[in-house]
């Protein structure tokens, strides 16, 4: 019940700071890219696209949301409520994952049309953007101000999307197989490449455990950047 | 109400702890204020108080639970206004009370009645963003009650204020211990503190040199005597009379009598002058 109103909450906030129409435009934008293309190389741009949109997207949008959020010092009022951290936690990933899963879920089917194998991309969307989520608040409760943010979010992404030069042709090793964004991108290109079982356990297996570790980082993180420096000023 | 004894904290990788030994005791519907200089103990007090610090030493019962042990439910029975009112900017004020009134399972007041109980009824639909500092201390407040509060945590609930907004907020924070809730207010203004709470404790150090009803430390402290400032000769003059047998002292009478009384002060002494006194220190 208190989930479902913060999330509530979460969603009005995030239209009223404009996210809904970054959204549809980025959307759109993409649509249009993605139509213009050959069907050959539709499908590699259009995994690319799809896949930077949750993780990408998704951990900078909570990257800015925030940073807001702390230079307006709504912390320390929203957590002498029975509202707890976990919550705020799921409530801000779950809102943002389902306007990736939405916008990820328009573009696809504008570029390419109904699939049969659409349950697989949308779960794997929906896991890249959970972790995306999860890794971008974790960050962004250690930065003092957005540069600092950013700064430091191009030392996270790059490590976690690097199986994207995969995709691309350009290099391949099999320590991608470490690294949550090949599960994701297999599950984002399985409409076109579909996955064996094994590879199906494999990739679904793989980011379950990253959300893990990602849950547990940002919980811990949380915890000691914003928790325990509750209440302003000095710590005395 | 609130029990503390034998209260001890340390910071992590601090050596020195913050609190050195507090013992307290607030009854039910006292307001009880926190005075002290910054850094003297009175927020960390505050935040264990609150249940956001646990690892401290000691006993704490709040409302006869020990806080070490609470879970996040016991939030659902206090109110807390922190100095600085901060709040969803692009929100309205209503949107801002209706979302945090949305995290309480219990009981909760209708923010539009907490809006027109403040005089901002008219301001409902207004982004907080618009709002001044006067008007943001008072949705704050009434954010701090939307759960109908045992116990209501003010943190200088008056700082930054006009004379008259702050003479709002203290009939507020009155007509809240009329109602029977217990108040706990951390400030170093003395004379928000002399006016509005039943007693007083001073915090320097981390520790608690002394607790009263301001009244009794004014009396107690001052100097049971009379400053009359008269005019003679078209000058102000004035002359001070030993408060004890007053009545028969011919030269007082004889004053009263002949002269033209401007004004007439007993001299006990400001809550400030014995803060002062009694720990060393300057507040603010």
């Amino acid at each position: 019940m208190r989930l479902r109103s913060a999330m509530m909450y979460d969603m009005k906030l995030q239209i009223r700071h404009g996210f809904y129409y970054a959204y549809v435009l980025i959307a759109a934008a993409y649509i249009v890219l993605l139509r213009s293309l050959p069907l050959d190389i539709r499908e590699t741009v259009g995994t690319v696209i799809t896949f930077s949109d949750p993780s990408v997207l998704g951990f900078f949008f909570i990257g800015g949301l925030v940073l807001l959020e702390k230079g307006q010092n709504i912390y320390d009022n929203l957590f002498v409520t029975p509202y707890k951290p976990e919550e705020y936690i799921i409530s801000k990933t779950l809102s943002l994952t389902l306007l990736s899963v939405v916008t990820s879920c328009i573009i696809h089917l504008s570029a390419f049309g109904l699939h049969p194998n659409l349950f697989l991309f949308l779960l794997g969307v929906t896991m890249t953007s959970i972790f995306f989520t999860l890794l971008g608040l974790g960050l962004a409760v250690r930065c003092q101000t957005l540069n600092g943010f950013f700064l430091m979010s191009t030392v996270y992404t790059f490590v976690f999307v690097l199986p994207l030069v995969d995709v691309i042709g350009v290099w391949t090793t099999p320590l991608f197989y470490f690294i949550p964004a090949k599960a994701s991108l297999m599950m984002i290109q399985s409409p076109f490449n579909p996955l064996g079982t094994g590879q199906m356990i494999y990739a679904i297996g793989t980011l379950t455990a990253w959300i893990g570790i990602a849950w547990m980082w940002t919980r811990f993180s949380f915890r000691k950047f914003i928790t325990l420096q509750m209440g302003g000023g000095d710590p005395q | 109400m609130i029990e503390v004894s034998q209260l001890r904290f340390t910071y992590p990788g601090s050596k020195e702890p913050t609190l050195k030994g507090l013992n307290f005791a607030i009854p039910k519907g006292e307001i009880f204020g926190f005075l002290g200089p910054s850094g003297a103990g009175k927020s960390t007090t505050q935040k264990i108080l609150i249940g956001i610090l646990k690892r401290y030493e000691g006993t704490v019962r709040v409302m006869d639970r020990e806080l070490r042990d609470v879970k996040s439910d016991y939030f659902e029975h206090i109110g807390v206004a922190f100095e600085f009112p901060n709040f969803y900017h692009r929100f309205t004020a209503l949107e801002n009370l209706s979302l945090f009134r949305s995290l309480y399972h219990g009981k909760t007041e209708d923010p539009l009645h907490l809006l027109a109980m403040v005089g901002l009824e008219q301001y409902a639909s207004t982004k907080v963003a618009d709002f001044s500092k006067g008007m943001k201390m008072r949705l704050n407040f009434c954010r701090a009650l939307l759960n109908h509060p045992s116990i209501l945590f003010l943190d200088e609930p008056t700082s930054g204020l006009d004379p008259v907004n702050a003479k709002v907020m203290k009939d507020l924070i009155l007509a809240q211990q009329a109602k029977g809730t217990t108040i706990l207010i951390t400030t170093h203004n003395m004379h928000a503190a002399d006016e509005i709470c039943n007693r007083v404790a001073f915090i320097v150090d981390g520790e608690i040199n002394l607790i009263n009803s301001p009244r009794e430390l004014k009396v107690q402290r001052g100097s049971k005597r009379v400053r009359i400032e008269y005019t003679e000769n078209e000058h102000v003059h004035h002359a001070d009379f030993d408060l004890q047998q007053i009545g028969a002292n011919p030269a007082f009478l004889q004053l009263l009598k002949n002269k033209p009384i401007e004004t007439m002060h007993s001299q006990e002494a400001s809550l400030e002058e014995i803060f002062i006194e009694v720990t060393g220190r300057k507040l603010g």
